[in-house]
């Protein structure tokens, strides 16, 4: 008979345990080095901040889009002025061909881009360019002291004037209510009132008061012969002034005044200035105070465009972008 | 009865049998085997390629954002511009670079390049200047400013996109605007016209930086 119990010398054989000890241990340290593999490359792809899909990209584009345009009608503005049609073909026909050589460039890194103008504002630049006091147009040797330079515009932006130091009013010499100011009245009565003068110790003050005359800030500056001031952006001499921040307590259609601008003979205030209105010079109701006078230096308009807002594409194979983007170089900040 | 007893017993403390070697075998296996598994999984992990090394994919995204830091820093500054126009129109090609027109030792001679080399040279990191504009006839012109060199695999690229119009001066070294306008200068070679009308050309200045 064939044997089938196990012989009696098998009891104690160990069965080859080594052997699938060692595979054991074998395929567990397989196994964690497998589980170091997954932990390491998880960790790397979490912490990676990149922009996988491009959004920053996108955003870049805007801004960049916002800038060219601004600078197509600050060109516009200042080279093809002649007419208001002229202004605005010479703008919107540059956003066209700026459009095109973009779309060129960005094709190289695998993007399709597009802006199409979709709409412009029109408006007028109030500027006076040779250094001289700060009244309106003189006829026959009158001209007002006290004057309104746009009764009520839509909107206002890059508004800035460079004043001589020494013939700006100082206040050891005239009185606080004598010194020249411009006025900025709001829809809805809002006034403010910015004073420019000088202190008896030679700085250089800008003072933003309310209707009633009471102090709302100031700035007060040393500096040279002349003094850069931008109204819009609140700056005076390239340092910010926070009290020229006031265009957001006031409501649109402004209407701006300058007054003082003489104290009998003297003049208290003299430079030179520009802005640009949101109205046509067909629908400015001051235009009898401005220029061209031959003869005499008078502050002047010319045809400007106020704003454009153009249509921005940007597109990739994952993403698609669109967006209105409006330009208007110089508006103050809201 | 103690016969079998005996037997058992001897049997118990030694087995008389010829599977001596086998066992040898068995154990010379699992050592062989074992000593293999430690050695695959010490080299299979994945430590060099994705941990902090000078090829590491996080030096890359980092000096990306160093590089777009930088450029957009440049634009808001208003250093970029100039460093595109600057030119010198008697030599035609830009202040104080190569025959070819291109730096090698570092950025160009203006803030800008100082920035550049401020940031980049004096940290072992090597960086290559284009300028990316449209030709007259429709193609791109890639105009190489700075070549420190090829780029190296983990090179990355930043870019800024700038406009330029007919009435833009061209510039000096150090920022200050010369009599000439773009428009108006007709061996300005690093960007061409492209357009008959007020705008010059649209560059996009595009900056590639590697660790040497």
């Amino acid at each position: 008979m064939v044997e089938v119990t196990l012989p009696p010398e098998a009891e104690d054989d160990r069965a080859q345990m080594l052997l699938v000890g060692a595979f054991g241990l074998a395929v567990m340290m397989v196994a964690l080095a497998l589980i170091l593999n997954t932990a390491i490359y998880t960790e790397n792809i979490a912490t990676r901040g990149g922009d996988i899909i491009g959004g920053k990209d996108a955003m870049q584009y805007r801004a960049t889009v916002e800038r060219a345009a601004g600078g197509a009608i600050s060109y516009a503005n200042y080279h093809n002025n002649t007419t208001l049609g002229n202004v605005e073909t010479t703008a919107t026909d540059s956003m066209a061909a700026w459009s095109n050589l973009s779309a060129t460039e960005q094709g190289l890194s695998g993007q399709v881009t597009n802006v199409t103008v979709i709409d412009t504002t029109m408006g007028t630049r109030i500027y006076q360019n040779r250094v001289r006091n700060f009244t309106n147009r003189t006829e026959y040797g009158t001209s007002e002291v006290n004057w309104t330079l746009v009764e009520h515009t839509p909107a206002l932006r890059n508004f800035s004037m460079t004043v001589q130091n020494a013939t700006v009013g100082n206040i050891g010499v005239f009185s606080l209510s004598e010194v020249y100011r411009f006025i900025v009245t709001g829809d809805a009565g809002t006034v403010r009132q910015v004073l420019i003068y000088t202190e008896p110790d030679g700085s250089f003050v800008v003072e933003v008061q309310d209707g009633g005359g009471s102090t709302l800030d100031s700035c007060t500056r040393d500096v040279g012969s002349e003094a850069n001031i931008s109204v819009t952006g609140a700056t005076v001499e390239g340092d910010r002034c926070g009290a020229l921040a006031f265009f957001d307590a006031l409501d649109t259609p402004y209407k701006l005044t300058f007054n003082n601008t003489k104290d009998g003979n003297d003049d208290t205030i003299e430079g030179t200035y520009s802005l640009v209105v949101a109205e046509t010079p067909g629908d400015l109701t001051t235009t009898e105070d401005f220029g061209p006078l031959s003869g005499y230096d008078v502050p002047d308009i010319e045809p400007a465009m106020y704003s454009m807002t153009v249509t921005v594409v940007y597109r990739t194979p994952r993403l698609l972008y669109r967006t209105k983007v409006r330009a208007a170089p110089g508006e103050p900040d809201e | 009865m103690t016969g079998d007893r005996r037997d058992r017993e001897r049997r118990s403390r030694c087995t008389l049998d010829d599977r001596g070697q086998a066992h040898t075998l068995e154990a010379l296996a699992s050592a062989i085997l074992l000593l293999a598994s430690v050695v695959f999984a010490l080299e299979v992990t994945a430590v060099t390629p994705l941990t902090a090394s000078t090829a590491s994919q996080h030096i890359e995204i980092q000096q990306a954002g160093v590089g777009e830091g930088l450029l957009d820093a440049a634009v808001a500054n208003g250093t970029l511009k100039p460093t595109v126009l600057l030119f010198d129109v008697d030599q035609g090609r830009p202040y104080y670079s190569g025959s070819d027109g291109i730096y090698v030792l570092g950025g160009p001679p203006t803030t800008f390049g100082q920035a550049l080399n401020e940031t980049f040279s004096e940290r072992g990191i090597a960086f290559k200047l284009t300028y990316i504009s449209v030709d007259p006839k429709g193609g791109l012109q890639e105009t190489v400013v700075v070549q420190m060199g090829t780029p190296s695999d983990h090179g990355v690229t930043a870019s800024r996109t700038i406009t330029i119009y007919d009435d833009d001066p061209l510039y000096y070294p150090n920022g200050t605007p010369q009599d000439r306008t773009a428009g108006g200068t007709k061996n300005f070679n690093i960007v061409k016209d492209a357009y008959d009308g007020p705008l010059y050309n649209v560059v996009v200045v595009q900056l590639t930086i590697w660790r040497m």
